[in-house]
């Protein structure tokens, strides 16, 4: 075990001592509430899938979306992603992803077009992060066809450098995307998840017999993943085979980026529709072996291969290890992959903690693990509605749009749904799919922006009463990636340890999160905050007697 | 216990197993072989100082063969199908509204279908009604999960004890049903008594092995699981959950080598799967055709027992079409064909039932039997010896070809066979048999074949 491994395993084990100590609230009321505030955001978006009743396999998937601070204003801004025109379909103007830039009090203004972020493609996933360290965040689309990536130019605008970077990926059924830096150079790196391979012509081929669904991913051989390397310079190379991510093959959804069996490298887990997932394994030079049947994270708890979609990576049960909730389809529990150990087995304990029990009998998607009601434990937020539009007539107990669901974490793996309680804005029923979580009006609390199917999207504003504090973190690394994805952050704060990890691209086929968002319950001071670095030289940052409430950023090295 | 009686408790069992009767047909003798708790060997054996019957006093049966039965699984449009187990519903519940079993099956065609309100509806029906098996208790319990309705599922599963018996199933259902709740400790004890009392049940015992996994008990779960693939064979879910176990009890290899075989079943199945059709598809039809199969067998059985023999007799062949490998539902039409006196067709289903199992020698007796009431002898015949051939040590069989060959005046062939019955069995019966067929021999001298 590394001297570094030994660290970790230290702060683990007071963090399942102290996890032990957590208050165990099932009896209490949940105070998690939303307001539904779309219409005085200004958030005017419609997805459009693009589709004429052919019920191509695009148009079912909706899109992901990305909220990140384009400008630095300190405001988080929101990046919509839009379908396009399927064959047959006439559609003016072009559906085009959308860009909202935050104003403040909770406003965004349309500037998708000064901002020169108009993509035209069938985009499918998104992510943002600074991939040349010019401390501006760029953004990655995952489309169905050539993907692109956008430069931030630091003034308002981007810059399309696909051709240039060499990451359009050719012609693909996109899926999640996530930056990494995998062999610890300092450089972001690119994971692009791809889907199926898709082609009309089998579709039209098989959808006659195809009733009462229509033709769906285990129809397609899955195409395998790519990696791109960054280079430096502003080009990638594809090393998908050399670094052993194109020996497997899955139809991959949602993907996220992190250090699952904690040994100082960012690992993938790729969310697989019908089929194992996947979870690529980086042997710290760079190379990957796929082990997600040996870690207990390819199939559910019975051994079924779900029809995953969406994923997130967090600390659900407050014992010092990341843990992974990945959505499912219609009955299949949400999987709520416990992590067991920090060489990162891990087992499902969905049925057991009940954190899927209300969104059983539907297809979810979406997944955002957050401290909703900062009372210092982690809830989480799933997206539900079914793929078809007649969903009712061959599922009765689903449908295609459903309200989306709020989980309350209670405690010792415990978890409930607290829907019900959290106002109107939960009631809407809609098809939902990728959604988004931040502090959009700087209040502490964490707010959602909902992506629905060939719907408007949905924005919601975290309206939680209670004197709970919260400690937002902006992590700036100067000699690793600038925007420490990767670090590990251990709060401690009124005798309990709080454990997150900076990570990339999550949810479904998503992004969000940048900065890093602690419940604190009710205190007003933490007693310290810990910050180790991504890289190999486990550099630390101590901070203590930090005041609660407040955004702070942290520099490495200052 | 001798190999004569095995085997007739064995199509005893079967028989039973089909339909809740037991009907064996006539057997070569006018004596009917016994069934239950009558030692069959002594009953079988008994003969009588009478001379064995010659052909000409057998009853001579005629009987033409009416049924095109399918040898092949009938394909049908999935919408087509559809309507017809909607069809046979109705009809069921129109015909037998104060049987509960009408309701049962009304529910799960619903259930097929996605009705899932109307099933639930049928299935407290029938409930209301009493009945007295597990099914409808199980097939609501499953509709309540799947609606994520786990406490009401649980409370349905309940009520199964209170009818004073249970099955494998009912426990591995009630302790999913638990798990979903959450509560591993009302799990875990589900499983483990479920297990006790049904030890064979691989599934059981698989899901007692995923919650030992789940509470910390890694070496009780490998054990399991390992029993698991030993009585139930290898599955993609309980290999999994090995692997997973081996690794968390530091058995790499082993859990790499579990891997290896999960890539080669997921090979096999990849190659398998048609290009030319829509999975989904394929995977829909063929639950479907599964159920239909299993309604229609089900049809067939609530006829016979309301004696209404030509509905039962056409579900039965219905469910043949779903699915021709299945002997139960030959057993069970062969009866049915029996009480309407169709012995021409009684005689090709028997056929095949010999076909679907070669080694249960009480169907090629039963063929022998109404073969030679048809007048067929060199059928008779000729089950009996390939009989001999796969048992040469068949009391049954020995007993049943020496009078067969009695019968046909082949007094030599008959002497023959009574002297291997002589090496197996010596009992008064057996040598009653040998004086018979020799004062037969005596009386009428050897017949020509």
């Amino acid at each position: 075990m590394t001297k570094g491994l030994l660290f970790f395993a230290s702060m683990i084990s007071i963090t399942v001592l102290s996890g032990l100590r957590m208050s165990d609230e099932q009896n209490s009321n949940s105070t998690i509430r939303f307001t539904d505030v779309t219409e005085s955001s200004e958030i005017h978006f419609r997805h459009q899938d693009g589709g004429v009743g052919q019920r191509y396999l695009p148009e079912h998937m909706g899109a992901g979306l990305c909220s990140f601070d384009a400008d630095n204003d300190g405001l988080v801004d929101v990046y919509l992603l839009n379908g396009g025109a399927l064959p047959g379909a006439e559609i003016n103007p072009q559906p085009s992803d959308q860009f909202y830039r935050n104003v403040g009090n909770f406003q965004f203004r349309n500037s998708t077009v000064s901002a020169g972020l108009q993509e035209l493609s069938y985009s499918l996933g998104v992510t943002a992060a600074d991939f040349d360290n010019d401390g501006f965040q760029d953004l990655y689309v995952n489309n169905f066809g050539k993907n692109r990536l956008f430069k931030n130019n630091g003034d308002g605008t981007f810059a399309d450098v696909t051709e240039i970077a060499g990451v359009a990926d050719g012609e693909k059924f996109g899926a999640g995307t996530t930056f990494l830096d995998f062999e610890g150079d300092g450089l972001l790196d690119l994971f692009v998840g791809n889907y199926v391979n898709f082609s009309f012509e089998r579709h039209h081929q098989l959808a006659p017999s195809a009733h009462p669904y229509s033709p769906g991913p285990k129809d397609y051989a899955p195409t395998p993943d790519t990696l791109f390397k960054n280079n430096g310079d502003g080009t990638f190379s594809d090393v998908s085979k050399q670094a052993g991510i194109s020996s497997v093959a899955g139809p991959s959804m949602g993907v996220v980026a992190g250090d699952f069996d904690f040994d100082q490298d960012s690992d993938i887990f790729v969310a697989c529709d019908g089929a194992p997932n996947l979870l690529y394994v980086n042997n710290g030079k760079g190379e990957f072996t796929e082990e997600a049947m040996l870690s207990g994270v390819a199939v559910d708890s019975r051994g079924i291969a779900n029809g995953s979609m969406g994923v997130d990576f967090a600390d659900l049960n407050g014992d010092g290890l990341g843990d992974l909730l990945v959505t499912s389809y219609s009955e299949q529990q949400p999987e709520f992959f416990r992590n067991l150990s920090p060489g990162g087995f891990f087992e499902d304990f969905s049925r057991l903690s009940q954190i899927g029990t209300e969104v059983y009998p539907h297809v979810n998607w979406g997944v955002g693990t957050f401290d909703l009601d900062c009372d210092g434990d982690i809830d989480a937020f799933i997206c539900n509605g079914h793929l078809l539009e007649n969903a009712k007539e061959i599922e009765p107990h689903t449908d295609f749009g459903v309200p989306n669901t709020v989980v309350e974490n209670l405690g010792h793996s415990k978890f409930r749904s607290v829907t019900a309680s959290t106002g109107e804005a939960l009631r809407q029923a809609r098809s939902s799919r990728g959604a988004a979580f931040d502090d959009f009006d700087a209040d502490g609390k964490i707010d959602v922006v909902v992506l629905n199917c060939d719907a408007e999207a949905q924005v919601l504003r975290n309206s939680s009463q209670n004197d709970n504090s919260w400690l937002i973190l902006d992590l700036v690394s100067t000699n690793a990636n600038r925007d420490a994805i990767g670090a590990k952050v251990w709060v401690h704060v009124d005798g309990k340890i709080l454990y997150m990890e900076r990570i990339n691209g999550r949810g479904y086929q998503s992004h969000y999160g940048k900065r890093l968002h602690f419940g604190l319950g009710r205190v007003d001071a933490i007693d310290r905050v810990e910050v180790l670095w991504p890289g190999k030289r486990n550099l630390r940052t101590v901070i203590e007697n930090v005041p609660a409430n407040q955004i702070k950023t942290v520099v490495e090295g200052l | 216990m001798s190999k004569l009686v095995k085997i007739v408790l064995t199509g005893i069992v079967l028989s039973a197993a089909i339909i809740g009767i037991v009907v064996v047909m006539t057997p070569l003798t006018d004596e009917a072989i016994p069934q239950n708790e009558a030692s069959p060997q002594s009953s079988a054996l008994v003969a009588n100082k009478e001379l064995p019957p010659t052909l000409d006093q057998y009853p001579k049966l005629t009987s033409p063969t009416t049924l095109d039965l399918p040898k092949v699984r009938l394909v049908r449009e999935t919408k087509a199908l559809q309507e017809e187990l909607r069809e046979a519903a109705r009809l069921m519940t129109e015909k037998f509204p104060q049987d509960s079993a009408s309701w049962h099956l009304a529910a799960q065609v619903e259930s097929e279908l996605s009705q899932s309100a109307k099933a639930e509806e049928y299935w407290a029906r029938c409930l209301a009604l009493k009945p007295m098996h597990f099914g409808p208790y199980l097939g609501l319990a499953e509709l309540l999960t799947s609606k994520g309705r786990f406490q009401d599922a649980t409370q349905v599963l309940q009520k199964v004890f209170e009818l004073g018996g249970s099955t494998g199933e009912v426990y591995l259902k009630l302790g999913e049903a638990y798990e979903n709740q959450g509560m591993l400790k009302e799990s875990l004890e589900a499983l483990t008594t479920g297990v006790r009392l049904f030890p064979q049940e691989s599934g059981l015992l698989y899901g007692l092995a995923r919650l030992q996994a789940q509470s910390g008990l890694l070496s009780e779960a490998e054990d399991n699981l390992k029993r698991t693939i030993a009585q139930g064979g290898e599955s993609k879910q309980n290999l999994s959950t090995l692997a997973g176990v081996l690794m968390r009890l530091e058995k790499r290899d082993e859990a790499l080598a579990i891997r290896e075989r999960l890539k080669e079943i997921a090979n096999q199945e990849n190659s398998a799967t048609g290009q030319g059709d829509s999975a989904f598809q394929l995977a829909y039809d063929a639950a479907l055709s599964i159920a239909a199969f299993r309604i229609f067998e089900g049809c067939g059985n609530l006829c016979y027992q309301q004696q209404q023999y030509p509905l039962a007799e056409k579900y039965l062949v219905r469910a043949i079409g779903q699915d021709p490998s299945i002997s139960s539902v030959w057993i069970a039409l062969s009866e049915v064909l029996l009480h309407q006196s169709k012995y021409g067709d009684v005689t090709q289903v028997l056929q095949r039932i010999n076909e679907l199992e070669p080694k249960n020698l009480i169907y090629r007796v039963n063929l022998a039997s109404i073969a030679l009431k048809l007048g067929d002898i060199q059928l008779a015949e000729s089950t009996l010896n390939e009989a001999v051939k796969i048992d040469p040590n068949s009391e049954l069989v020995l007993v049943t070809l020496a009078k067969l060959y009695a019968a046909v005046g082949r007094f030599d062939k008959a002497k023959d066979v009574v002297a291997s019955l002589l090496k197996l069995n010596t009992s008064p019966e057996v040598l009653q048999l040998k004086v018979n067929i020799e004062m037969a021999a005596n009386q009428t001298g050897t017949r020509s074949p």
